[in-house]
């Protein structure tokens, strides 16, 4: 697939990309600079990273794909993702930033530490899940890349993951947030006016969205309703009522839990900016969403009618949209571009998802817990070393499983949603909330996930995405264990902003 | 029938598209100046 032109523009980009890894270094002074890039984040530097970490390989790859398989019941898919950023902006992170600029935090882990007064137990728990899940999605954001890369260049899948874990890797190190904000930038920027760009030609190509509805309709007519009926009648059918809503709850709230969005409220430099950054972040965000969407279906659509052939295999839906838009792009200068664009979503995401995990380690576990008397600059050592650790670890697992892509980052978003969406909720809102509450609701939550989630796959199908079992437990174990132990320090509560409301009460 | 859509799906999913920007809308409108 790879011509020069194309293997040129793919080169310059990540030239561009380690440059301002390189420029991003110089900036790095202290910890509180690599991990929350010295609270400076700007409006749309701020904006663009929310979208862009929750928007990952699964956007470009796995939508149309869904798009592709299931028709119009799976669009609410492309409503809740980019809640998800508003989500977590309006009712997690207003209050988040405040408390973390007045207490200096510079991990979500700190305010737990600090809400519950938990400086070891619930930092070290919450640390711990937080890598796990992290590192499971990180797998499936590498083997993302390598689909994206096999298919470019077609080269070996170890040599894809090597490739790309050496790009990303390197301004990651070296850069921190700083260097991911920027490049997240960058990236988020390309991603948005390319696929605004290059969609419609696509659309068009396909007859136009009025056709392309008809088709699909001739197809299955449930593919032009707003979701399946009940019982599932067909492998592709599995978006009904009640499945969505379990869908909707864990998109919505467990991507603005996840670790490396969330993080991000911290480093915003004003809170202001959390006054229109929900609405331009959805709408951005949406427009984005349905336009692959809409790929996902014209390339069916082209398919139905024999003008495309996607490869012959098991996953053939997850290169709907790059070979829809091979077959679109007018020239091969576009195609070059559009190659950056697939590569900008999947790093995008993983970049964050490093850096999360690398200062999630040497911040809460290596100084919080086990050498609290550790000075700053090797505390920014072990964060640096951390992050390429971090990568060699999930390079090693991705060489394995392509397979159990969708499979892996459900199973990620699901564990997310089941041990964070709770404490920091009940954190937040709740001055009944107590340490042995959060502990309680954190690690059932953990375990329920992986319970629920192992039975849903390899036992029994569950009605429900799994992941709805395993919150439900979470927010029991908080109440019921909150409700019979003691409660945390007035004093704590007031400092933390604890109690029902957004805005503090002057 | 709109771009060959039943006007359940047209409904649903702009109705539920549309009441979420009129509240991300409220939500920037209320929020608090200098907070």
């Amino acid at each position: 697939m790879a011509d020069p032109i194309t293997v040129g523009i793919i080169i310059l980009y990540c030239i561009v990309l380690i440059g301002i890894g390189g420029w991003a270094s110089r900036k790095i002074n202290n910890t509180e600079d690599y991990i929350l890039a010295g609270r400076s984040l700007g409006f749309w530097v701020f904006t663009i990273l929310m979208v862009a970490s929750i928007c990952s390989g699964m956007t470009l790859v796995g939508v149309s794909g869904f798009g592709y398989s299931s028709g119009w019941p799976g669009i609410w898919e492309q409503i809740a993702v980019p809640l998800a950023a508003a989500f977590c902006i309006t009712i997690f992170g207003v209050k988040l930033h405040r408390v973390g600029r007045e207490n200096g935090y510079l991990t979500l882990e700190d305010y737990f530490a600090h809400r519950f007064e938990s400086a070891r137990e619930l930092r070290g728990l919450s640390a711990i899940a937080g890598i796990t899940v992290s590192l499971i999605y990180l797998v499936g954001q590498y083997t993302a890349i390598s689909i994206v890369l096999v298919w470019l260049f077609g080269i070996e899948h170890w040599q894809a993951l090597i490739i790309s874990g050496i790009i990303i890797t390197a301004y990651t190190v070296v850069g921190g947030l700083y260097a991911v904000s920027w490049t997240t930038l960058l990236q988020g920027g390309l991603l948005i006016a390319g696929v605004i760009g290059i969609t419609p030609f696509l659309i068009a190509k396909a007859g136009g969205l009025t056709h392309i509805n008809q088709v699909l309709a001739g197809i299955d007519p449930n593919f032009v309703q707003p979701w399946f009926p009940s019982p599932v009648y067909a492998p592709y059918a599995f978006a009904t009522p009640e499945f969505l809503l379990s869908f909707g709850l864990l998109l919505t709230v467990g991507l603005a839990c996840a670790p490396h969005v969330i993080n991000n409220v911290l480093a915003a430099r004003e809170t202001t900016y959390f006054k229109w950054a929900p609405l331009i972040a959805f709408l951005v965000y949406l427009v984005v969403m349905f336009l692959v969407k809409f790929a996902g279906f014209a390339v069916r659509v082209l398919v139905e009618e024999g003008t495309l052939v996607l490869p012959d295999a098991v996953n053939a839906q997850d290169f709907a949209f790059m070979y829809g838009v091979e077959f679109a792009a007018p020239n091969v200068f576009v195609w070059g571009i559009f190659a950056v664009i697939v590569l900008a979503a999947v790093m995008s995401t993983t970049d964050r998802l490093m850096l999360t995990i690398g200062t999630m380690f040497s911040w809460d576990i290596y100084k919080n817990i086990l050498h609290p008397d550790a000075p700053d600059a090797k505390v920014l050592r072990i964060s640096k070393i951390s992050v390429f650790l971090a990568a060699g670890i999930s390079l090693l697992l991705a060489i394995n499983p392509p397979e159990m892509l969708a499979w892996l980052i459900w199973m990620g978003i699901g564990v997310m949603l089941s041990t964070f969406a709770v404490p920091i909720l009940a954190g937040l809102y709740w001055r009944g909330a107590t340490t042995k509450g959060a502990l309680a609701s954190m690690s059932l939550g953990l375990i329920g996930s992986g319970v629920f989630g192992y039975y849903h796959q390899f036992i029994d199908k569950l009605p429900v995405h799994f992941s709805l079992y395993s919150v439900t437990l979470a927010l029991l174990a908080m109440i019921i264990v909150s409700l019979l132990t003691k409660k945390n320090k007035p004093e704590v509560l007031d400092a933390t902003m604890t109690g029902w409301y957004i805005f503090k009460k002057n | 029938m709109l771009f060959g859509l039943p006007e359940l799906t047209v409904y649903t999913v702009g109705g539920v598209v549309l009441i979420i920007i009129i509240l991300l809308i409220i939500w920037g409108l209320r929020f608090p100046e200098g907070d």
